[in-house]
């Protein structure tokens, strides 16, 4: 395979990182070459197959601890996938724990405002339900008791939230659904690389936290897709990418950990070379980068393990739908991609900052978000037009080119999965 | 008066982009034209050094209501700049599918 020439260093600014002669096929042959079937994206039969195979056995990231600073602090999710709303909250013991948001008097949704659908967060010291005034402690035991002596025995009295396993990544909390109980710990399901990925970041990363989620007609793969390679951004994005424009992006290679990876950028960023007027008052480039309110990091150890002066961006991916990014400037953006139909998902982006220390700052953190908001208007637009060019099944396999070796992981990880508990439902047959 | 006294030419945008949030300044921003956008855009540029320098003197907690309007303006100003600089139009191209709104942000201060 013939050396491929990257990009030339003056209109490098976020790119695979030099010259090499890497092809990603040869690292991981199995992976394969063959065209894809995206039967798996268009299919309601494989909507529900992955609720079971996947979701309902996976470790599932369902936001991080410093959204609850205090004792009684909550928040509810909305798993629609799972069929499921549960509460995540810190305890009086300032331990963090989940429930179903379910009160086990008569399955009536127990913590909600406005729109049963709709999430809620703040802080309490007890959940009472909306229904007949059931209070359950920060811990899902029976607090409140209406009319005790109406209960047949201690039905009333031993009533209990039904709590959710949940683990800390570094702070990121994730909940595991399998029905018997999770097969793994969360540090199993990670492996040791992944799992001791953030364990040099500072805790200054996560100070500010910025949350945006919309929905959209599209299976949740999809855009797990769209954002496991960089080589779109040089067209869907050129119009404010400029520097990304006419470039042929070849990204390094991904280091796969069972069913999840990480994914490195490496590039030279040059400093002032902007292309907007936005982008000189706010000091930050819409090229990849923006965004520093910041105090730039070292190279993350795990995926640089010699260091790199080069360093643009890790991402790790966890299997099935949480992404993990953390930029050079010192930020992070995470991306949840929640199924609702086999064509219809919600994203989920969280960003976390070092705290701005003056207006400069804020502006540019700001400034970085209205550009985010752009881009994410052009991804999910796009994705809507790729499932109603997928839905027509014009074309039964697709080719995946070499640099989208992210998504061959995926997708065959993803039919690993459904395999693995069909075969187990047949066993059981 | 709704802005510190140095930048009183900016009054007359204040009540079309003074918004509390970044979804609000986003529909402000689909709901004008590129006309009105270019105007506000192009007010605020060649200001926009003068306006940090005098925000940055102050401790973000410690703006006062003039203060925080000049921000906000300075907010809207991020907002519309890529419809004004890149896009020449209100809505990104291709976008017409999507809907996203943020849910939690920064505003004066930090959080």
């Amino acid at each position: 395979m013939s050396k491929h020439r990257v990009n030339r260093p003056e209109d490098l600014i976020v790119a695979g990182g030099g010259e090499y002669d890497q092809r990603h096929y040869e690292d991981h042959p199995e992976l394969g070459t063959d065209l894809v079937s995206y039967e798996h994206v268009i299919s309601p039969r494989s909507f529900e197959l992955e609720r079971e195979a996947i979701f309902s056995r996976c470790w599932i990231n369902v936001g991080r601890d410093t959204w609850l600073p205090k004792i009684g602090s909550y928040f509810t999710r909305e798993l629609e996938i799972l069929r499921t709303s549960i509460i995540v909250v810190r305890g009086k013991d300032d331990k963090i724990r989940a429930f179903h948001n379910v009160c086990p008097h008569r399955g009536n949704k127990l913590v909600w405002e406005g729109h049963p659908g709709r999430e809620k967060s703040g802080r309490c010291m007890a959940f009472f339900c909306k229904y007949h005034g059931l209070g359950f402690g920060l811990d899902g035991q029976m607090e409140v008791l209406r009319d005790p002596d109406n209960w047949f025995g201690s039905q009333g009295a031993d009533l209990h939230l039904v709590e959710v396993p949940l683990e800390s990544w570094n702070g990121f909390l994730f909940a595991n659904f399998d029905r018997e109980g999770p097969k793994q710990s969360l540090r199993e399901y990670m492996g040791e690389h992944i799992w001791h990925a953030l364990d040099d970041f500072p805790t200054e990363l996560y100070e500010t936290h910025v949350r945006g989620q919309g929905e959209i007609n599209s299976n949740w793969k999809t855009l797990h897709d769209a954002f496991s390679e960089a080589w779109h951004g040089s067209t869907l994005h050129s119009e404010a990418m400029v520097g990304l424009r006419n470039v042929t992006f070849r990204a390094p290679p991904s280091r796969f950990d069972g069913p999840h990876r990480t994914a490195i950028s490496r590039g030279t960023m040059p400093e002032g070379n902007f292309s907007f007027e936005i982008e000189r008052i706010a000091q930050a480039s819409f090229t990849g980068t923006q965004v520093p309110p910041a105090r730039p990091i070292d190279a993350p150890r795990a995926a640089f393990p010699d260091g790199a002066d080069d360093w643009v961006n890790v991402t790790y991916t966890v299997f099935p739908n949480f992404q993990f990014q953390i930029y050079r400037p010192g930020w992070v953006m995470t991306y949840n991609y929640w199924p609702l139909a086999h064509n219809r998902m919600r994203f989920e982006i969280n960003q976390y900052h070092q705290q701005p220390r003056n207006f400069s700052e804020l502006f540019a953190l700001k400034s970085g978000v209205s550009l985010v908001l752009d881009n994410v208007f052009q991804d999910l637009g796009t994705l809507e037009a790729t499932q109603r060019g997928l839905e027509s099944q014009v074309y039964s396999s697709y080719p995946l080119i070499d640099e989208e070796h992210n998504i061959r992981h995926f997708h065959k990880t993803v039919d690993e999965w459904i395999k693995a508990y069909e075969a187990m439902s047949d066993g059981m047959a | 008066m709704y802005l510190p006294e140095q930048f009183g030419d900016l009054e007359v945008f204040v009540a079309a982009w003074d918004h509390p949030g970044t979804n609000e300044r986003y529909a402000a921003r689909l709901a004008s034209t590129l006309p009105e956008m270019k105007a506000f855009f192009d007010a605020v540029l060649p200001l926009a050094e003068d306006i940090k320098s005098y925000l940055n003197a102050l401790e973000l907690d410690a703006f006062d209501e003039q203060d925080q309007c000049l921000a906000r303006l300075m907010f809207a100003f991020a907002i519309v700049a890529s419809a004004v600089e890149i896009y020449r139009q209100p809505m990104v191209p291709d976008s017409g599918a999507t809907e996203f709104d943020m849910v939690v942000e920064p505003e004066l201060g930090g959080k």
